[in-house]
C-alpha cells in the first residue's frame, strides 16, 4: 500500500475523478461531482476554481485549447483534462482507497464479527 | 446579466486580481448556470440556499487566496501531520459557523437593505482620508476573517470559542452599530 505518499484533498480527488478520461468545463465538473456523491458534495465557484488553479500548478490538470462551436456553448467556459501525472495520481488514489475499502468491507458493510 | 449575476461579479472582486483575471468569467458563468438550475428546481428557497452556499464558499476561499496563494492540493497521509479538519467537536463546529456569519451578513445587508448600510459611506466623518464608516467596516472585516480562520484551525475548543468571543462578536457589533453611529455623528455635527 502506498502509505508514504501524500493523498489528494477531497475536492481535488473528486474534481479529477469527475473529469475522468475526457474533457470537462466547470459546470460539467460540478454536476458530475454532485452526481458521484449523491448530492453530498456540491462545489461552489470559489472552491472549484481555487482547486483547479492548484491542480494546474501541480501539473495534474491542463486546460485544453480546443473550443466548441461558439453557437453551441457559453464562451466563458474553459475545458480541462487530466495530464499523465494526473492520471497516475488518480490511479494511486484508487489503489489506496481500494485497499482501505477491501479491508473494511467484511465487518463494516457485510456485517461480519471480526 | 441579471441582478444576481451582477452582485456575484461584484463579490468576485474580493479575490486577488491575478486570480480574477483568469477565473472571474468562468466563476460568473458557473454561478449563472447554478442560478438557472436553482430557479428551475421548483423550490422557492433554492436561490436563497445557493446564495448562502456561495457566500460561505466565498469567505472560505477568498482569504486563502490572499493569505497563501497556492494552498496544497495534496495532504500528508500521517494523521499527526494531517490538517485539523473533519475532526471538530460539535462545540467547535458551532464556533466555526458563528465565525462565518459577519462577512456574509454584511454582504446580505448590502444587497437586501442598502438603506441600512448607506450611512457607512458618508464623508464626513472621515478617517485616514476615507469615510470613517468604511474604515470601521473594513476593520470589522479583518477581525471577522481572522476570527473565522482561527476558529477553523483551532486545535482546542477553547481557542475556537475565544476567537468567536474576541474577534467575531466585536466584528458583528461593529457591523450592526456603525451605520447608526455615523448617522448620530452626522446629525450632531449638523446641529452644531
Amino acid at each position: 500500500m502506498p502509505g508514504d505518499r501524500p493523498t489528494l484533498t477531497t475536492a481535488a480527488l473528486h474534481i479529477l475523478v469527475a473529469i475522468g478520461p475526457g474533457e470537462r468545463h466547470g459546470y460539467a465538473i460540478m454536476s458530475e461531482v454532485e452526481q458521484l456523491t449523491n448530492g453530498a458534495l456540491r462545489l461552489a465557484p470559489g472552491t472549484l476554481y481555487t482547486t483547479i488553479k492548484r491542480l494546474l500548478s501541480a501539473g495534474l490538470l491542463e486546460e485544453t485549447g480546443d473550443r466548441p462551436d461558439p453557437h453551441l456553448d457559453d464562451q466563458r467556459r474553459r475545458y480541462y483534462r487530466l495530464t499523465p501525472g494526473g492520471r497516475a495520481m488518480v490511479a494511486s488514489e484508487v489503489r489506496r482507497l481500494d485497499a482501505v475499502v477491501s479491508s473494511a468491507r467484511p465487518w463494516a458493510i457485510d456485517g461480519g464479527d471480526h | 446579466m441579471n441582478r444576481h449575476e451582477r452582485a456575484f461579479r461584484r463579490l468576485v472582486r474580493l479575490y486577488p486580481a491575478g486570480f480574477r483575471a483568469r477565473y472571474e468569467d468562468q466563476m460568473v458563468g458557473l454561478f449563472a448556470d447554478q442560478l438557472r438550475d436553482s430557479k428551475t428546481s421548483g423550490s422557492s428557497l433554492a436561490v436563497t440556499k445557493l446564495w448562502v452556499h456561495t457566500l460561505i464558499d466565498l469567505v472560505t476561499t477568498a482569504p486563502e487566496q490572499h493569505l497563501r496563494k497556492d494552498g496544497p492540493v495534496l495532504q500528508p497521509v500521517e494523521p499527526a501531520n494531517a490538517p485539523a479538519t473533519g475532526t471538530r467537536s460539535p462545540l467547535q463546529s458551532v464556533a466555526v459557523v458563528i465565525a462565518s456569519v459577519p462577512v456574509p451578513l454584511w454582504i446580505v445587508l448590502w444587497i437586501l437593505a442598502p438603506g441600512f448600510v448607506e450611512p457607512v459611506f458618508l464623508n464626513p466623518p472621515a478617517m485616514l482620508g476615507l469615510p470613517a464608516g468604511v474604515v470601521i467596516i473594513a476593520f470589522a472585516g479583518v477581525l471577522a476573517t481572522f476570527g473565522w480562520l482561527l476558529a477553523r484551525r483551532a486545535r482546542t475548543v477553547g481557542i475556537a470559542l475565544g476567537a468567536v468571543a474576541f474577534l467575531t462578536i466585536p466584528a458583528l457589533l461593529l457591523i450592526m452599530v456603525t451605520p447608526a453611529l455615523i448617522l448620530i455623528i452626522v446629525n450632531v455635527a449638523g446641529a452644531t
